[in-house]
């Protein structure tokens, strides 16, 4: 089966225009946040083999602001202690505890030709450049995936070969990515399509979500329930101008939005606006 | 969209209909439309689906395009997003990562 929209996959130049649209996109939107680079991978008899992308997207240097007591002042003090001191860090925020480190993370995103999806990697180094231990990362992580990591801890952030520069870096488990994908794009060209309910009378209920009912039942056409064959994927259109935006160019900008989140990287929502 | 429910005061909160849809095996609400005042962050849309559906892990995001952070405020996403008058959530379950 052809990769694609339909199963939320993308080939290797596919990934390329992806991230191509993604580092313009992002220029133009987000002009004052650390820039998305594009980096040709060096020709190997590999990359150049049809299946490897020819490139991956860098963000660099980007401030994670962490109250960890850091590895940096307790260079003599075994980890044990270390990690004693930083155990509750959630409710640590905002305390006045006069230390605050910054780690500065950079952030890969590779194809994995396997799972043909966009994988994620990143790196912490501490202000001196010193590499970031696991337990370091992983309490620079929102709380949510700091459970998730406890439960899925092979499924989900593990310490792995860099793929193209070959030295340990954190990597998001790409065998998910496919299924969200596949979820968030089939029902990509559904937009247009008038919602069919009206929104009848509506009622005030008392607290700050209130019901607005309806008629009829509106889950009919439910999207999500309809795969696409391939032989739409590739010409579908979203917005109401007319322009021409196709899933691929948007594949990762989109699966930026979900990765990120779960690593404490927030994608801003005005990068998604379409514009002219 | 109707305007009768909104304040007459211009820095009054401003509400904005919500419309869920399931996606994927979730399940689908009795109830898919509500509103919800526009100075609300998007956290409060999903912390509702998630007693709505009793379901800790959700996917929650917007016009297949992106999953908004939770403090992304609700008129803001409206505005930039919302379709004929509404903000379509599309939303599934069990999609946590690994």
């Amino acid at each position: 089966m052809a990769p694609g929209a339909g199963d939320g996959t993308l080939t290797a130049e596919e990934f390329k225009i992806a991230a191509l649209y993604l580092v313009m996109k992002w220029k133009h939107c987000c002009p004052d946040l650390p820039e998305w680079t594009w980096q040709p991978i060096e020709k190997t008899l590999l990359s150049t083999t049809p299946g490897y992308a020819c490139g991956y997207l860098v963000l660099e240097n980007v401030y994670v602001g962490s109250d960890q007591k850091d590895d940096a002042e307790n260079l003599d003090e075994p980890d044990e202690e270390d990690y004693g001191d930083a155990e509750d860090q959630a409710t640590m925020h905002g305390d006045s505890m006069g230390v605050f480190n910054q780690h500065l993370y950079t952030y890969h995103v590779v194809y994995n030709e396997s799972y043909r999806v966009p994988m994620l990697f990143l790196q912490g180094r501490l202000q001196d450049g010193r590499p970031l231990r696991w337990d370091s990362v992983l309490r620079d992580l929102p709380v949510g995936s700091q459970l998730v990591s406890n439960q899925s801890r092979w499924t989900f952030l593990t310490q792995e070969d860099h793929p193209l520069i070959h030295r340990p870096w954190f990597a998001l488990h790409p065998c998910g990515t496919s299924e969200i994908m596949r979820l968030v794009l089939s029902d990509f060209s559904q937009h247009q399509e008038k919602d069919s309910v009206p929104i009848s009378k509506v009622l005030e209920k008392s607290g700050d979500m209130s019901g607005v009912p309806e008629k009829k039942d509106s889950h009919k056409s439910s999207p999500g329930r309809t795969e696409f064959g391939a032989a739409e994927r590739s010409d579908r259109r979203i917005n109401s101008e007319g322009q021409v935006s196709s899933w691929i160019e948007k594949y990762i900008l989109t699966w930026m939005s979900f990765a990120f989140p779960t690593v404490g990287l927030a994608i801003p929502s005005y990068v998604f606006v379409d514009s002219k | 969209m109707s305007t009768s429910a909104e304040s007459p005061s211009v820095t009054g909160p401003r509400k904005v209909v919500v419309l869920f849809r399931a996606t994927g095996d979730a399940p689908i609400m009795k109830q898919s439309k509500f509103k919800i005042g526009g100075t609300e962050k998007f956290a409060k849309v999903i912390d509702f689906l998630r007693k709505q559906l009793h379901r800790e892990t959700l996917f929650v995001y917007i016009n297949s395009a992106f999953s908004p952070t939770p403090d992304e405020n609700i008129w803001d996403l409206f505005e930039n997003f919302g379709i004929d008058g509404k903000l379509i959530v599309n939303y599934a379950c069990s999609m946590a990562w690994g």
